[in-house]
């Protein structure tokens, strides 16, 4: 009798079977774990990460953020108060041309070492002298450094230095002991006192760090912090959408309302430090012109551009400095939109038909600058202002050929800053860089006034006149501060920082 | 042979050098400025630029770099403060690991939609097959990177977005290549995040390569079914499956494998950007890193190193050509 035929035959049996194997092996491992932020862990997506172990190797915002956990400073800012708060020094006196601190006792380092005066010297000159570290300028005054006890530091500088503490801010203290125990290989310990101890780095990979159990300080709800570098926007977004991350930075606005209407996650936005303006060269033409550069500031209206290009997540600039740093003037206004009084100046300048300029911008390093500077040049042109915007990679923007040789008549650019001296210091201080070729004998006299006043006050009304002179000469428009955008995990409680820095131990886990 | 092949290397090594260099220090940009960010001062600048021997004329620049790399040594890298060697060995392991996979990925799809669109020529599938290979090889791999980012990782979570490990998993390192390492550990946690996390950078930079490589199988293979000994393998009464595996597909591998092999060397440069979309820590990552700062010798180095992995391939292919066809001599 013939045998019935199978509907399947052996070796397409061991196939299937082998297929159906394979795929329910695989398939739970497939489905990926969605991580809700706990307290056990929040992993933060960020778009830096710290490029080596040495601490002082890096100078920006972000990366000071990230270090904060395992390393502090002696003193912090309060944003919402305008001033420096002690957070390893308990408190600190200027005295002409001395600062002394008296540091918090009790505080330990992670290796158990008593945090010392002498941690803070060597941690000083290691700043000053170490060639890889990038935090150097903030001491270039500091002449001597003494520590009559083990918690009084006494730093002497060359002139009186009242803006010291601002310089003081983000410079974290290291362990003496850690360096002489560990020699060449401290760093790769990242030992400091603060809420978190460092646990395993890799180069553009994760950075976890572990809860300080013993430390001085409140204890952070959170146990284990991951940072890892994600780079491409569109891998941070989707990687907070998949729940593989808790929060995101530098959110594209164009993303907001796609992270607002999803069920896991939400958006943080705080005004950001970062002073957006445009800087005109006075020694180049045709900017070596008062009346021209006076001319420029009634062209600008920023709302325009906050509203078209930012969605509205920018706050104008109402003076030369914003509302929220130190050395603002309620009475001291920006000039107000008027083409027609732009057209008038150029007139009186000798300009009577017009000018041409160009104007440069960096779109890799400022949102949406290619945007801007079309509007900008398109705002130009309503008071008589020819403007052709240029693009320059940020290396070349930035650089002997760019802003810092001073070769630049007319360009987009972003400063941070707590405290309007930094600004004001860095562009319209005689001498300082060559970025806008700005000289003024008495704004000199009043910034080197400022910074040898103690008193905070008295300080403040100096840089405020200070304002007043380059308000009147105008070397600059002030523009906007964007927003800080974050993406969070809904259940993640946090507040975000004006200054860019993620702080775990300041977020909480809703249960 | 293989002598007068090294000292034939020898001046298109010290030629790139030249190039790599002058090309380098001619394009435009500062490195100091952006190194010391926004507070830059005019003095900082100054002081840093000669610390960094960056103050000096160019030739005896070149002179210092030339001379340190004979000896193997490129210098420190400006934005990571290490040697760039040690940067270099610390990131290749995760870029061959990242072209291997490729290459893998590429044969896994290639190989069988060539062989079937051949032995079905002028079918509906063969025509399909090809204009597969013609979108595969047109799609930019940044944007298929970043489609991959949006679908499997963003919307269906089956993929993490970038990086090389799982956060939390532990693993010895001894190769630095995680899947040797995991699988000589017999750590399968990490194996499988391994794999997870090389599956979209692979599938990316593989894809283009796959299309190529589809073309060539399919046209190699149509060759060889119409010789002569394949009617002689038909006429003998073999089985057709007999006449594919046995005569037609290993003839054709010849030409295959050399395709392979040398697309080897263009997957290095796709890792270029395939490691940028996804934060895969590779060197082409850090080459990309270094261009843009313009970290002078970090990118010599990584650009001198790339010359020589592409010597060194072009050279194994060569041999592995004598091997597979010894009428062939170097």
């Amino acid at each position: 009798m013939a045998r019935e035929k199978s509907a399947m035959n052996r070796r397409q049996f061991l196939k299937q079977s082998a297929a159906f194997g394979l795929g329910s092996l695989m398939a739970p491992a497939f489905a990926r774990q969605v991580y809700a932020a706990s307290k056990d862990r929040v992993a933060v997506l960020h778009s830096v990460s710290a490029d080596s172990l040495n601490p002082y190797a890096h100078s920006a915002s972000p990366t000071y953020g990230i270090w904060q956990h395992i390393l502090e400073p002696l003193v912090e800012v309060d944003y919402a108060k305008k001033e420096f708060y002690g957070v390893l020094a308990e408190s600190w006196e200027f005295q002409g041309k001395k600062w002394v601190f008296r540091l918090k006792k009790g505080i330990r380092f992670h290796n158990g070492a008593a945090f010392t005066s002498k941690d803070v010297i060597f941690s000083i000159n290691r700043m000053k002298t170490d060639k890889a570290s990038l935090q150097r300028s903030n001491f270039r005054d500091v002449v001597e450094m003494q520590a009559p006890d083990d918690h009084t530091v006494i730093i002497a500088t060359k002139t009186p230095s009242a803006v010291f503490l601002d310089r003081l801010h983000n410079r974290f203290m290291i362990s003496k002991a850690a360096a002489d125990k560990y020699g060449d290989q401290m760093d790769q310990h990242a030992i400091g006192t603060g809420p978190y101890r460092f646990v395993s780095w890799q180069r553009d990979g994760n950075l976890v760090l572990t809860r300080n159990d013993d430390y001085w300080g409140p204890k952070p709800e959170i146990k284990e912090v991951v940072y890892r570098k994600v780079g491409e926007e569109a891998g941070r977004v989707a990687g907070l959408l998949a729940g593989q991350g808790d929060v995101i930075n530098n959110v594209p606005v164009d993303e907001i309302p796609r992270l607002e209407s999803h069920p896991r996650v939400r958006v943080e936005k705080v005004a950001g430090l970062r002073m957006y303006f445009l800087a005109m060269n006075c020694t180049l033409k045709p900017f070596d012109n008062k009346l021209v550069r006076q001319a420029v500031n009634y062209c600008i209206d920023p709302q325009a551009i906050i509203k078209y290009i930012y969605d509205g997540n920018g706050y104008m600039v109402d003076g030369p400095v914003p509302s929220h740093v130190i050395g603002y003037d309620p009475n001291l206004k920006r000039y107000p939109n008027d083409p027609k009084k732009a057209r008038e100046l150029l007139a009186k300048a000798g300009f009577s038909n017009g000018v041409e300029v160009k104007l440069y911008f960096s779109p890799d390093r400022y949102p949406k600058a290619r945007e801007i500077c079309q509007v900008i040049a398109d705002q130009l042109l309503k008071g008589g202002i020819k403007t052709e915007p240029v693009s320059q990679e940020f290396v070349i923007f930035w650089g002997k050929d760019g802003v810092n040789g001073g070769k630049l008549p007319f360009y987009y650019v972003g400063r941070p800053f707590v405290d309007t001296d930094t600004f004001y210091d860095q562009y319209f201080h005689s001498g300082v860089t060559k970025r806008i070729g700005y000289s003024n004998a008495e704004f000199d006299r009043l910034m080197k006034e400022q910074q040898s006043t103690g008193d905070q006050k008295k300080r403040v009304a100096l840089l405020q006149e200070a304002g007043r002179i380059v308000m009147e000469d105008a070397p600059f428009v002030p523009l906007y501060n964007l927003a800080e955008v974050y993406g969070v995990a809904r259940n993640v409680i946090w507040k975000a920082r004006p200054d860019e820095k993620i702080l775990v131990w300041d977020m909480k886990i809703r249960s | 042979m293989l002598r007068r092949r090294f000292i034939g290397a020898i001046p298109v090594l010290l030629g790139i050098s030249l190039l790599v260099f002058f090309l380098m220090h001619i394009a435009p940009g500062d490195p100091i400025s952006l190194l010391l960010g926004d507070d830059a001062t005019e003095a900082e600048i100054q002081r840093t630029r000669h610390e960094w021997g960056l103050d000096q004329p160019i030739l005896v620049q070149y002179w210092e770099f030339l001379s340190h790399a004979v000896r193997g040594d490129f210098g420190k890298s400006l934005k990571f403060g290490e040697p760039v060697t040690k940067l270099v060995f610390e990131r290749l392991p995760a870029t061959c690991e990242l072209a291997l996979s490729s290459l893998l990925v590429a044969i896994l799809i290639s190989i069988p939609i060539g062989v079937y669109s051949a032995i079905k020529h002028d079918s509906l599938l063969d025509h399909a097959g090809m204009g597969l290979a013609l979108v595969g090889v047109s799609l930019p791999n940044f944007w298929l990177g970043i489609m991959l980012i949006y679908f499997l990782g963003g919307q269906f979570n089956l993929f993490p977005v970038a990086g090389r490990i799982e956060y939390g998993i532990q693993l010895e390192t001894i190769t630095r290549l995680y899947l040797v390492d995991s699988l000589i550990t017999g750590n399968f946690p990490a194996f499988w995040s391994a794999v997870q996390h090389l599956f979209m950078p692979a599938i990316t930079l593989g894809t283009s390569l796959a299309a190529i490589v589809t073309r060539i199988t399919r046209s190699s293979i149509l060759e060889v079914m119409r010789q002569d000994y394949i009617t002689t393998a038909r006429a003998k009464g073999l089985s057709e499956r007999a006449v594919i595996w046995r005569h037609i597909l290993r003839n054709a591998m010849i030409t295959i494998i050399t395709i392979l092999g040398l697309q080897l060397g263009a997957l290095l440069n796709g890792a270029v950007i395939t490691e940028t979309v996804f934060s895969f820590p590779g060197i082409g990552d850090l080459l990309i890193q270094a261009i843009s700062v313009r970290d002078y010798k970090l990118a010599q180095g990584l650009i001198f190193f790339f010359a020589m992995m592409y010597f060194a391939v072009n050279l194994l292919v060569d041999l592995l050509y004598m091997l597979v066809d010894p009428r062939i001599k170097l």
